[in-house]
Order: structure tokens, then sequence, then C-alpha cells
């Protein structure tokens, strides 16, 4: 399935960043045409270098108080890329994406990605 | 950082702006009456799209959910008051198609008091989730809670057998369609009176699970159910997840034509008065706020003015009202269905067919949620919410208007916030919502079939 590509910034929050506090980024492949309003899909990330393992995929709508009706499964499909199955975003708005990394160390740090999600 | 992933980001940013802010005020056209409301950036994205409604989508867990005489079996059958403990309720009682295919009551009324508003047919083949809680993934599964459940219809899937096979006309076009009735299927020793399973029910950590025993005392038709062999009760399962895709069949077709919304957004695409003239100005005034200030399109966008999902909008339970948990009962449920999916009945038990199961999560943030209804032909199924609170859409509005008290469980949702709508608003609001029922559906489904013509 053709992807493209986007790169995309993540907020540093209290628990979020590694020791240096540098900012983190990860590369998303969507379906063409972006992330689906209110359908499944799958994605693919890459750590860009992040240092750990990704171990947990997640999103919220912050405004709203409550995040998504699926639990997505990670498949490490490289060296740092990993794809994600059974994301839906079921609503139109401003959501975050989490990508929670476990590093040797064994401590999780979180990259946050929003995401405004238009009608479609 | 590379040029490359700049080069990215300065995409992203473009993309997002389209999309955010669309093209600016384009021109109605040279004809422009003062009469239309402007909804602007370009009709405000074309009224973000919740026209016009797409075909039906694909059902792959029933091979027969668009073969016509599947849908004529299911015709004959979702008439019939004799699937019915006390053989004077169908289907069509609390699915009736002069009310809404509803029934018109605050909780719906099978052989007892229900605790539910019966929810509208029309549009249900485009329903990812069945029931206010969705703990059915498909129409043809879900018909096992309206027949077996003994406050609804009572009925059991073993009389279900017995009543195809000894009916010539029921008996010919099911064999047709889905092979040979199992062997004995007349025979009351082989398929027991009133013989049907318990209904899914997820486990209860804190009550001890009775026993089988324990269980067929309380409830005779499971005494029946039990009293079968292993392989009868199998095929009257087959039976009644056979007449599920025949009623499903039947019930896909309940999509009505076209509404004057539909008309009117046509128009909007193309800069046609005559066709946006559909809408009069309240509407117009209506569909402004429904996607503007109103933000009702959180939940209930997309051609179908539903996204199909959950929410809890912090309905307060009238007192003597029973307790409801909704949304975590509905995920419970559905996993554990033998009937759902992935089940020994369905025709695509792979996971790749069932993503919305595969991938399904219990979460507390749904205690409190019901489905969100289509609006589409809300006007003709009053009452409305999961427990028929309202007798008017004006009602519904003005309780997202003022959001009074509070959910029995859960949290309100916390982007509902009280909207800034007078009164002449909230009129505009409803008759938008009033004008998004659409030519019924053709009177020949509208009946029971005439049992003299095949």
């Amino acid at each position: 399935m053709p992807l493209r590509s986007l790169l995309l910034l993540c907020f540093l929050t209290p628990a979020c960043g590694g020791p240096d506090r540098s900012p983190l980024s990860v590369t998303i492949e969507y379906p063409d045409g972006g992330p689906p309003l209110n359908k499944h899909f799958s994605f693919v990330v890459d750590l860009q270098g992040q240092a750990g393992e990704l171990v947990d995929v997640d999103a919220d709508m912050p405004s709203h108080g409550h995040g998504i009706n699926t639990d997505p499964v990670i498949e490490r499909i490289g060296n740092e890329r990993y794809r994600i199955d059974g994301m839906l975003l079921h609503m139109p708005g401003a959501w975050e994406l989490y990508f929670d990394l476990k590093g040797s160390d064994n401590k999780t740090r979180r990259i946050v990605v929003p995401l405004e999600l238009a009608h479609q | 950082m590379t040029e490359a992933h700049w080069g990215r980001i300065a995409s992203i940013i473009g993309i997002s702006a389209v999309v955010a802010w669309g093209s600016a005020n384009a021109p109605l056209g040279s004809q422009e009456p003062e009469a239309f409301v402007r909804l602007d950036d370009r009709e405000r994205a074309i009224a973000l799209t919740l026209s016009p409604l797409p075909k039906m989508p694909p059902q792959p867990s029933n091979r027969f959910a668009d073969n016509p005489e599947a849908a004529r079996l299911g015709q004959r059958i979702f008439y019939d008051v004799r699937l019915s403990r006390d053989s004077n309720r169908s289907c069509a009682s609390c699915h009736s198609p002069g009310l809404g295919w509803s029934d018109g009551l605050e909780l719906s009324q099978g052989i007892a008091k229900l605790n539910r508003n019966s929810p509208s047919l029309l549009h249900a083949g485009y329903q990812r989730w069945l029931f206010w809680d969705g703990r059915a993934d498909s129409l043809w599964s879900q018909i096992q809670w309206p027949l077996e459940h003994p406050n609804e219809m009572g009925f059991a899937r073993a009389d279900l057998v017995r009543l195809i096979a000894s009916d010539a006309q029921l008996r010919t076009e099911y064999e047709a369609i889905f092979g040979p009735l199992p062997e004995g299927a007349h025979n009351p020793e082989r398929f027991r009176p009133g013989g049907r399973p318990p209904l899914p029910a997820p486990i209860n950590p804190f009550r001890r699970a009775p026993s089988l025993e324990q269980l067929a005392e309380s409830d005779a038709g499971h005494a029946a159910w039990l009293a079968m062999n292993e392989q009868d009760r199998i095929e009257a399962s087959r039976v009644l997840a056979n007449t599920g895709k025949a009623i499903e069949a039947f019930e896909r077709k309940l999509v009505p034509g076209p509404s004057r919304f539909d008309r009117y957004i046509e128009g909007l695409r193309e800069n046609d008065v005559d066709k946006m003239s559909a809408l009069n100005t309240s509407e117009q005034r209506g569909l402004k706020i429904f996607v503007g200030k109103g933000q009702c399109v959180n939940c209930h966008f997309s051609p179908l003015l539903s996204g199909g999902e959950f929410h809890n909008i912090g309905l307060a339970v009238e007192e003597g009202k029973p307790f409801d948990a909704g949304r975590p009962d509905g995920i419970n449920t559905v996993q554990i269905d033998p009937m759902n999916g992935r089940g020994a009945f369905s025709d695509a038990q792979e996971w790749a067919s069932n993503v919305k199961l595969r991938y399904l999560r219990y979460d507390e943030h749904t205690y409190g949620a019901y489905k969100a209804p289509t609006l589409r032909n809300a006007a003709v199924s009053a009452p409305y919410m999961h427990n028929g609170r309202f007798e008017t859409l004006e009602e519904v509005v003005r309780f997202y208007v003022e959001l009074p008290g509070g959910p029995p469980i859960g949290h309100r949702e916390e982007t509902l916030l009280p909207v800034d709508l007078d009164d002449a608003e909230i009129r505009d609001l409803a008759a938008f919502l009033k004008s998004l029922q659409g030519e019924p559906v053709p009177e020949a489904l509208r009946r029971p079939l005439d049992p003299s013509r095949n």
C-alpha cells in the first residue's frame, strides 16, 4: 500500500523527553490521503534515531476528556520502524497521538504528536 | 534536521492550512437572493460534506446481505407475529413503518416493559454497532436479543426451527436460500418447545456464576435447550443465524430517498439556487448553527450525521428509571457473543473482516455512553434519547443548550458545554433537523408480503 510520509514534531510534556530534554520527533507514514476520520487504519512509525523500543501507542482528545475506543497493536517491521494496526480516530477535532518508548534504562518516555482531524 | 525533513514540515503546515481554512468566500452566483444564509468558507466546506449518503457498505459476515430472495424472506419474517411467545408481536411491533420504524413509545413495550427506547431501523445497515450500547456487531446477530429475550418477543430458536418446518412457504423459501432444514426439524422431541440458550452476558466477577443446573431451574427455555443434543443445538442456532441474515437483507433496504437537505447541499455545490431553495431560511439558519457554534457535528458528522460511536452526554435519569451502564456492557457482551462476526455462523470469521472486534477496547470512559444515532429521519422517530426522555426535537436541542443535571454514571464529555442559543435559534436548529427527512422507503417494504404471492 502506498504510504505518504509525514514528519510531525512532538510536544514536550512532564512525562516526555530524555535526560537532555531535547525535542523528540518521529516520522509517521499515514495511508494515502492522511489519517481517515472514523475508519480503522494502519500506519508506520519511524523512531528517527530515538533510543528505545516502542511499547505503546494511544491517543486522546484532551478537550473532550476521552481517548480512542480501540487498542492499537504494534508490530516491529524494521530497526526503528513499527507498523501500528487498529487505530480509530472516531471524531473530528484535536487529537494527541502518544508513542511510549522504553529505553535501555527501563524508563519510558512519551512522544506526543498533535493532530487536527478535519471533517472528511 | 535535514532539508528534506523541513520540507515535510512545510508540507504539513501547508496541508493544515488548507484543511483548516479551505478556500475563501466563493460567490454563490450572480442571482443570489438575500434569503440565503451564507455559511462560508466556501459554504463551510460544503456543509462539512454531510451529504450525499453513500451506497450501503458491504457486509462480509452475511453473504446473503444483498440477496433479493433473502430480503423477501426477511420481510416475510419481519412482519410475522408467530415469532413471539404470545403470537401477538413481530419485529414491526417495535419497529413500525408508520412510526418511523420505531414505536413512538418512551420505553419500548415487548411482552413486558423494556428499559430503552426503540431505535429506528432506517439506515440500520450503515451502523457499525447495533443497539444503544452496541452489544451486537451485525444486524443478523442482533436478532437473538429481541427474538429470545423473555421481555421482548419471548420466542426461542428451537421454536423457530419447527415454525419454518411447518410452514410450506417459509420452508421452501428458506431452503432455496440456505439449504435444507436440519433433520427432525418438525420433531418437538429434537427441537424442544422454548429451547434457547441464555442470552450472551459477560461474567460478573462480583457474583458467583450459577451452575448449569441452577440456571435450568430458573429458566425453562434454558432447561429445554440443555435437553437437546449438541448437534441439534448447533443446527437451531444456524437456523436462527440464517433467519437473522434474511432479516438483515430486508433491513438493508430500509433507506429513505434524498431529503430536502440533500437537495440543498447539491445546490450549494453547484451554485444552483433552485436546489438551495429546498431549505427555507429558518432551516438554513439551523444548518449554520449545526455546523458552527452548536458544535453538533462533533458527534453527528458524515453523511449519516452520526459517527456511530458512543458518548456520555450527561443525560440524567429520572426517578424510578432503571440503572443502565451503557457502552461497557455492550463491549463486554459483543466480545463473548457466539454469534459475533468471529463466531461459527459468520460468513467472514477471519480477523481481517472483523477489525472492529479485533481492536475493540474496554475503557471506563465509556460508562454512561450510548451510541450517537443518525439524525436522518429523526423527525419521525420521537421520542428521543436512549431512554426516550424527550418528546420533541426542540426539547432535545434545549437539553444541549442548557445541559441540566448530570449522568448517573461516568462523566459528561468535557467538550459538551452549554451553547448560547436563544429561543429563535433553538427553533431554527430543530427546523433544520426536520429537513433531514428523506423520501419514504418504497410502499412495498412497508407492509407484510402477500402470502399468496411468491
